[in-house]
Formats: structure tokens, C-alpha cells, sequence
């Protein structure tokens, strides 16, 4: 072969390679970019969803809160007022002012026992006084005396604390967990393990004998743009830096909320 | 024909001025990567005028061709240097400080001011290559540019990976063709000429697509 031949092909070989070498580059950046803007967007809708589905829980809680002011403590206090006012008309009959005011004392301390249950709703004093997990013993105390199921709690003694925001939100993401296995998995046993390890790492784990439940089955609900309930723990679980995991196993089906 | 690469060798010459021309027109606007290039541009159009001249006055210019390899390898290294990262940089920049001195000193004593500077020349060619694709490669690792047309450094590196790897096999066996065949030499330095435009115009392109201080 001759050497201008040989410069020939070799400058020739050089430029189509580097040439092929610009080409992939753009073609690779071009669809790399694409396969981001398209996770973006995806991402994007989801956090919308979740969005929708914390304002709608929320609106709910605050509809379940107007009811019970309206519905209980209002009635009641008209009630009461009724009652003072018939004690007023009748003060000189005391066999009717005393059964009034009977009456009367009734309704307050049943008032109080109305508003108590509403407080409990928005914030449970346990949770701000004592923490995460004498609030979630409470809170299954009472579910277990339902007897619709038994809770076990268990809590591996670390002397770890999270931070207000964290417990609140642990709390709720457990009271909504568990309502969802009441209402959907027809679980009679669940075991909650609640581990703080550190301020920033705690782990929550809720293992039930209901209906099997995955990961695959929220992303099926979440495909059917369903599921309200999961998408408000999804939110909540995000507020505070956590993720969830939905698993099955020989011992049944686990729920995992862990600091990431 | 032979007129004709002897144009296109005038026109390979004088096409630093496109970049020139672009580079005073949009040099408020660099960063300190295309002021670099741009003293590059500078440093290029000054020796071209130098070689023109002593190829008129008939005067032995191959001493050109070393300060040419010398000034092209570390101004444009600088200008890499200045804009990538990656693990060992100093040590990869140093490397090639020493490999580009080593052969163009080589050169000197091999081919001196007789022959042209074959082995520098080729250094400079395969090292530029090689950096060119290591900044493709990690823009393929790290995708963080949106719109890769609108980037100068793209067209930068296009044009550097172009030119250089382009240039291997004719700065390889130039000093041979010189002796040998000296109409093949002049063919093949007509390549070297498109290449030259090429990456010029390409040098334009970096400095049009500069629009902010990066």
C-alpha cells in the first residue's frame, strides 16, 4: 500500500470516527434529556397528586370537625341555652329549676366530652405532652377496646426523640395506615414496631395479616389516578424526608416508613 | 491544480480572521475559557501574517511551526483546563505540559530547523484528540447542558476533535511526502487547509454562541 493511500484512508478513518463521535454525542444528549424532561414531568403529576390528595384529606378532616362542632357542640349549647332560659322563667318554681339545671349539667359535661373528642381530632394532648409513642399506645388502647382488631405496639427503648413535626406526622401517617387496614385489609392483627434511632433516623414499620398489599398494588391505584388515602401517607411521608415501602413476606404484609 | 491548493493554502491561511473578526465583535460577553481562546485566535493570526510574510521573502520559517505547536498545545490546554473537572486534572495537565516540551525539544534536535517538527506536532494532535473525546464522554456521563447547539464549548470541542484527529496522518508523514513526493505533499496539504477553514469557522461558532460571562 502506498503512503499517500495509507494517508488517505487513515485521515479518512480519523474524521468519520470523530464525526460519528459528534453525531452519538448529540443524539445521546438529545435522548438523555428527553427521558429527564419526561421523569420531570412525571414526577411533576405526582406531586400534584399528592398535592390534591393532602387537601382533600384535609378538607375532610375539616368537614368531620365542622360536623361534630355543628352537629354536637352546637345542639348542645342551644339546648343548654333553652335550659337557662327556662330556669330564668321559672326561678320561683324550684322543683323545675332543680330538674332543669340536672338537665343543664347534663348537657356541659357531655358538651365537654364532645369537645374533648374534637380536640383529640386536630392534636392529641398525649402527642404534644408525651410524645410519639404514648400517643400511638393511646391511640390503639382505644381500637383494641373496639374490638375489631388487636394492635401491638412495640417500641425498642432508644431514648431517641424526632423532632414536633416528625412526630405529628408519624402519628397521622399511623392513624391513616391503620384505618386503611380496618377499612380495606380486614386485618385482625397488626403489630406496629416504632424505632427513633436519631433525630433524623427513625423507622416505622406496620405488619398486618390482612389482604395482601405491594408496592405493585399502590402503583396499580395510583394508575387508576385512585387511592386518596395512600397518596395523603405518600405526601406525608415526603414531608418529612421518609419513604414507604408496601411489602409481603411469610409473615404477612408489611408497611415500611423509613428516614431517608 | 497546483494553483489551486496554493489559493485554498491562503485561504486556510487568512480564515483565522473569521474568528478574529467574531471574537472583537462578541469579547465583552467571555468567560475565562474564550478569553483564553480568544488570545489563542490572537496569538495564530500573528503568526500566520509571520509566515506569510517570510514565505514572501523567502526566509526559513520552521521555527514558526514550533512556536506554533508550543503556543496552540498549551493555549488551548489552558482552555480545557479552565473548564473541566475531573479527578487528577492537575496531574493530567502537567503531564501534557511535559509530553508537548519533551517532543517539540526532541524534534528540535532530530529535525531542527530543516525538516518539520513530525513527532510534536503529532503529540499535540493525539493529546488535543484525546481531550476532546474525555469532554464528550463527560457529557455523556453528566448531561447538564439543555440545548447542546447553543453551547461554545461544543462547537469548540467539535472543532478542536475535527482538526486534531483530522491532522494525525498528515503531520505524521509530512516531512516524508516533503522529501518524497512533494506534489502528493501539496495535495495532502490541501486537506490540511479544509481542515484549517474548518476549525476556524468552527472557532466562530464558539465565539457567536457566547452569550453570557460564563
Amino acid at each position: 500500500m502506498s503512503v499517500s493511500l495509507l494517508i488517505l484512508l487513515g485521515t479518512f478513518t480519523m474524521l468519520v470516527l470523530a464525526g460519528t463521535v459528534i453525531v452519538f454525542v448529540v443524539l445521546y444528549q438529545k435522548r438523555v434529556l428527553a427521558n429527564q424532561n419526561e421523569l420531570a414531568q412525571a414526577e411533576n403529576r405526582f406531586q400534584s397528586q399528592l398535592i390534591e390528595a393532602t387537601l382533600l384529606s384535609e378538607q375532610s378532616e375539616r368537614e368531620k370537625i365542622a360536623r361534630n362542632l355543628h352537629d354536637d357542640i352546637g345542639t348542645s349549647l342551644n339546648i343548654l341555652r333553652l335550659n337557662l332560659e327556662k330556669i330564668k322563667r321559672n326561678a320561683t318554681n324550684i322543683q323545675t329549676t332543680e330538674k332543669t339545671s340536672d338537665l343543664a349539667l347534663e348537657m356541659v359535661s357531655s358538651t365537654i366530652q364532645n369537645l374533648r373528642m374534637v380536640s383529640r381530632d386536630l392534636m392529641p394532648a398525649t402527642l404534644t405532652k408525651l410524645g410519639l409513642v404514648e400517643s400511638l399506645h393511646e391511640l390503639f388502647k382505644q381500637i383494641n377496646e373496639s374490638g375489631a382488631t388487636h394492635i401491638e405496639l412495640v417500641n425498642p427503648d432508644t431514648n431517641a426523640k424526632v423532632d414536633n413535626k416528625t412526630e405529628v406526622q408519624l402519628y397521622r401517617i399511623c392513624q391513616e395506615v391503620i384505618n386503611n387496614l380496618l377499612k380495606h385489609a380486614s386485618a385482625t392483627h397488626i403489630k406496629v414496631t416504632v424505632t427513633l434511632q436519631s433525630e433524623k433516623d427513625f423507622n416505622m414499620q406496620v405488619q398486618h395479616n390482612g389482604v395482601k398489599f405491594t408496592d405493585e398494588d399502590v402503583q396499580r391505584i395510583y394508575n387508576l389516578n385512585k387511592g386518596v388515602g395512600l397518596k395523603s401517607i405518600e405526601s406525608r411521608t415526603r414531608m418529612i424526608n421518609a419513604s414507604i415501602h408496601y411489602k409481603y413476606n411469610d409473615h404477612g404484609s408489611i408497611i415500611e416508613i423509613k428516614s431517608v | 491544480m497546483k494553483l489551486f491548493f496554493l489559493i485554498l493554502s491562503y485561504f486556510s491561511g487568512f480564515s483565522i480572521l473569521i474568528p478574529l473578526v467574531f471574537g472583537i465583535l462578541k469579547n465583552k460577553t467571555f468567560g475565562l475559557t474564550l478569553k483564553v481562546l480568544f488570545f489563542y485566535v490572537l496569538v495564530a493570526t500573528l503568526l500566520e501574517i509571520l509566515v506569510f510574510y517570510t514565505a514572501l521573502q523567502d526566509i526559513n520559517n520552521r521555527i514558526l511551526s514550533y512556536i506554533c505547536t508550543l503556543t496552540e498545545g498549551v493555549l488551548l490546554g489552558l482552555c480545557y483546563y479552565s473548564f473541566m473537572n475531573f479527578k487528577f486534572k492537575n496531574v493530567f495537565f502537567l503531564l501534557f505540559s511535559v509530553i508537548l516540551v519533551s517532543t517539540i525539544s526532541l524534534d528540535l534536535i532530530l529535525n531542527g530547523l530543516v525538516k518539520l517538527n513530525t513527532l510534536s506536532r503529532n503529540a499535540e494532535c493525539t493529546l488535543l484528540s484525546f481531550i476532546a473525546l474525555f469532554y464528550f464522554y463527560s457529557l455523556l456521563k453528566k448531561p447538564e447542558i439543555k440545548n447542546i447547539f447553543s453551547s461554545p464549548l461544543f462547537w469548540f470541542n467539535t472543532g478542536v476533535l475535527i482538526y486534531f484527529s483530522g491532522n494525525i496522518f498528515l503531520f505524521l508523514f509530512s516531512n516524508y511526502l516533503d522529501e518524497k513526493n512533494p506534489d502528493a505533499y501539496l495535495a495532502f496539504n490541501g486537506i490540511h487547509s479544509v481542515l484549517n477553514i474548518t476549525f476556524s469557522t468552527l472557532l466562530a461558532l464558539t465565539f457567536i454562541k457566547s452569550k453570557h460571562v460564563s
